[in-house]
């Protein structure tokens, strides 16, 4: 039996809209067929008066055998097989379908006094599981070794909350089914048109947790949705419902974000979610809208937002924790592999722990027998030493993505160069540059995509650049641990107008810097080299670069830059150039910036920046 | 031979720890749950142990959705404590055995929390074990030390 469900629904004959109840409470079935929680749960879209496309690629789903599907047949299939005669193969539509049902039941309540008994061990099993638990909507942070996962992911939880991590919750993960020996090209093509399928599974969490926080150190924030009992039946009911179903993937929009929008959209009973319109739905849109409907719903809608550190930055937290000596007797371990006769605190023994398991997470086969074997050691040297009960470690929360500035950018500057002034516009789906507010691991970062640059000067609209993928990332130097390198760095692949040319002379360009970055105070100061090749011959550049970046009040930040070219067959971008850029930013949406630059003569910009 | 002598220790290991005569051994469960007819016969059929490890690594618990599309169904032992803490602690050997020599961490926390049974005994008793577990590093003895730590936890709770 449904564990905690459901009166049950009378027989309806297919096609037939005068078989259900004719009461004047119950709506037609016609009417029923248009409503917008059975759209949803059909996962279908409107594409004219009377059709629909859907993305899943399944009859399975659909009761009434076809795609596209039809809502009017696929209701009434619906309530057919919920009367259909109870069989051993356990696949009865009440024990596939329990949302269906539910929505059924509350539409038609006339209807449930004929239906089969059915019982659904399976699902029973999966509804216990999930009974009177908490419901997180985690949002795992950008990967930047791998420029799909740069925007980050997204994943349900379902548990009782008694652990940080919800390492045996449910975890729900939406993803597309990658065969691995698809190279690049074909990897970007399937994924941008639909040549992948994905599907909603469950694992147990920390199988996600080993992952994401352990072999690729993302963070994640987890936000505790606020359900009410309806809500978090219906939730579990629906995702039951989706489990395996294969969906055509599209990373631009019909992705991980689309799909738990979707779900949320159900589960809340709104449009709220999602813009259909849009070409493009990266996580973080998905939060700003959660972020939003909390403001507009009285903050009912989560209530808090748990920072869950990935391994390494754990690990790191606990070596800067460590007093000098400590830190000292941890490095010559590592240095010599070998943990020495001499006395080491529990402290150290603790770092040295979560570091080698954090290593060994991303080992490959040639480390792996070295860092197991000092593991070894040191599990040793440990047990020796009398257990500890806890170990308070405090690591700085960094601010959940959601709420920080918005990623599709419209920015119109005024540019005061002699002998012309110009004006630049730029517009970008997804920009997020250095001096924006950015959160998550964003911080100190940029990541820019899909660029168009154009100026207008003497009256005329100029091409200037269109930049494909813009990413740098400042990483500060945090912990001194032997064999650690923290890098800044940054690339670029872009189209621009070749220097000085004054129509349409567009060369392909592919830039790259590599260095280093200290913080310093509320900011951090680095040196960088900076190289830049072009499809130009005569446009090829090398500069080495110091500057700092640096929050100057809680709105205003700023950056100061200079590169001297060491080497360019360019004479219009040799020597020193000097910037300095500074941005005020009012709120998500909106942001001044102004910036002086100098290399023959002086620049100034004066901005304003546009953010949806 | 790597494989052989794994599943030697395996197996001398899970007979070794005469615990709770109603609990099952780290083997039996993943025998009854179907992974273990993988793991045996392709071990002597000579199979590659690095994909045999393989298997059990991907086989983790999927709360029973998947059985739900494919229509087959996990036998009922398969879905209880003891199965979930055997995968559990063979899935993350490494930060169980860490919160062990700590003592302390959100692994073993885990592991234990959820068991009626007194949870700092269950504790002590497998720090206890993981001592005479220390050494060795090769991946397929991970599965003998697995399953040693899984039997001194039902031998000290009845899981």
């Amino acid at each position: 039996m449904l564990a905690d469900s459901v009166d049950k629904v009378p027989a309806a004959e297919p096609g037939s809209e005068e078989s259900t109840d004719s009461s004047s409470s119950t709506p037609p079935i016609a009417t029923l067929a248009t409503d917008p929680q059975w759209l949803r749960l059909m996962k279908v879209t409107r594409s004219g008066k009377n059709t629909f496309t859907t993305d899943i690629l399944s009859t399975e789903f659909y009761l009434a055998g076809r795609l596209p599907p039809s809502p009017l047949d696929e209701l009434q299939a619906t309530i057919a097989a919920f009367n259909a005669p109870v069989t051993a193969d356990k696949s009865h539509a009440q024990c596939r379908f329990p949302a269906r049902l539910y929505w059924l039941k509350q539409k038609i309540p006339a209807l449930a006094a004929t239906l089969p008994q059915v019982t659904c061990t399976e699902l029973d099993a999966w509804l216990q599981r999930t009974l009177d638990k908490n419901f997180y909507l985690v949002h795992v942070s950008g990967y930047f070794a791998n420029p799909a996962s740069a925007f980050g992911h997204l994943l349900f939880r379902i548990g009782d909350g008694s652990s940080k991590r919800g390492l045996l919750d449910a975890g729900i993960n939406f993803g597309a089914k990658i065969p691995p020996t698809d190279g690049s090209f074909r990897y970007m093509y399937n994924g941008l048109f639909g040549g992948y399928t994905a599907s909603f599974s469950t694992k147990e969490h920390y199988v996600q947790d080993k992952v994401y926080s352990g072999t690729e150190s993302r963070d994640m924030w987890a936000y505790q949705l606020q359900l009410t009992n309806e809500q978090a039946a219906v939730f579990r009911y629906h995702l039951w419902e989706l489990m395996d179903q294969p969906f055509k993937y599209y990373f631009l929009n019909k992705n991980c974000a689309y799909r738990m929008a979707e779900v949320l959209e159900f589960v809340f009973d709104t449009d709220f979610f999602i813009d259909d319109k849009s070409p493009y739905y990266a996580p973080v849109q998905l939060f700003d809208k959660l972020e939003q409907h909390q403001r507009d719903h009285n903050n009912s809608t989560y209530s808090g937002v748990e920072f869950i550190p990935s391994h390494k930055r754990e690990t790191f937290s606990a070596f800067n924790a460590l007093d000098n000596a400590e830190a000292a007797a941890a490095n010559r371990v590592l240095k010599t592999s070998q943990t020495t006769d001499a006395v080491m605190s529990e402290d150290s023994l603790d770092f040295l722990l979560d570091y080698l398991d954090y290593k060994i997470q991303g080992a490959d086969e040639a480390q792996l027998g070295a860092l197991q074997n000092l593991k070894q050691q040191v599990v040793r040297k440990r047990l020796a030493l009398p257990p500890r009960a806890e170990r308070p470690l405090a690591v700085p929360a960094l601010l959940a993505p959601g709420g920080g500035p918005r990623p599709a950018t419209l920015r119109l500057g005024l540019v005061q160069e002699r002998p012309d002034d110009a004006l630049d516009l730029s517009i970008s789906p997804f920009w997020y540059d250095l001096l924006d507010s950015n959160r998550g691991s964003l911080i100190d970062s940029a990541f820019r995509a899909l660029v168009l640059n154009l100026r207008v000067s003497d009256e005329e609209l100029k091409f200037n650049q269109l930049t494909l993928l813009d990413i740098q990332k400042y990483t500060p130097a945090g912990a001194a641990i032997v064999g650690e390198r923290a890098f800044t760095w940054r690339g670029a692949a872009a189209i621009r107008n070749r220097n000085g040319c004054s129509s349409f002379c567009p060369v392909a360009a592919f830039a790259g810097s590599i260095g280093k970055s200290l913080e310093l105070g509320s900011g951090l100061v680095y040196s960088t080299l900076d190289a830049e090749l072009t499809s130009s011959l005569v446009e090829q550049d090398v500069r080495a670069s110091i500057g700092s970046l640096r929050q100057l009040t809680p709105k205003l930040r700023g950056r100061w830059n200079s590169s001297y070219t060491l080497y360019s067959k360019n004479e219009l971008v040799s020597g020193w150039l000097h910037q300095i850029q500074l941005q005020y930013t009012f709120s998500q949406q909106h942001a001044i910036d102004f910036s002086w630059e100098r290399r023959v003569s002086n620049a100034y910009t004066l901005g304003y920046k546009f953010k949806w | 031979m790597k494989t052989i002598i794994a599943l030697s220790m395996t197996m001398a290991l899970a007979l070794s720890f005469t615990a709770n005569a109603q609990s099952r051994t780290f083997a039996d469960v993943y025998a009854e749950c179907g992974i273990g007819a993988l793991l045996f016969n392709k071990d002597l059929s000579g199979g590659d142990n690095g994909r045999i490890l393989a298997i059990i690594s991907n086989a983790t618990w999927d709360w029973g959705t998947t059985a739900h599309i494919s229509n087959q169904s996990s036998p009922e032992n398969c879905q209880g404590a003891s199965t979930t803490a055997a995968a559990f602690i063979y899935q993350n050997y490494d930060r169980i055995e860490t919160d062990l020599a700590q003592g302390h961490g959100e692994y073993i926390d885990a592991l234990v929390t959820n068991l009626s049974c007194n949870t700092a005994e269950v504790k002590t008793a497998m720090r206890s074990k993981l001592g005479a577990l220390v050494g060795g590093s090769e991946a397929d003895i991970a599965f003998a030390k697995s399953s040693a730590l899984y039997d001194s936890l039902v031998g000290s709770c009845n899981v």
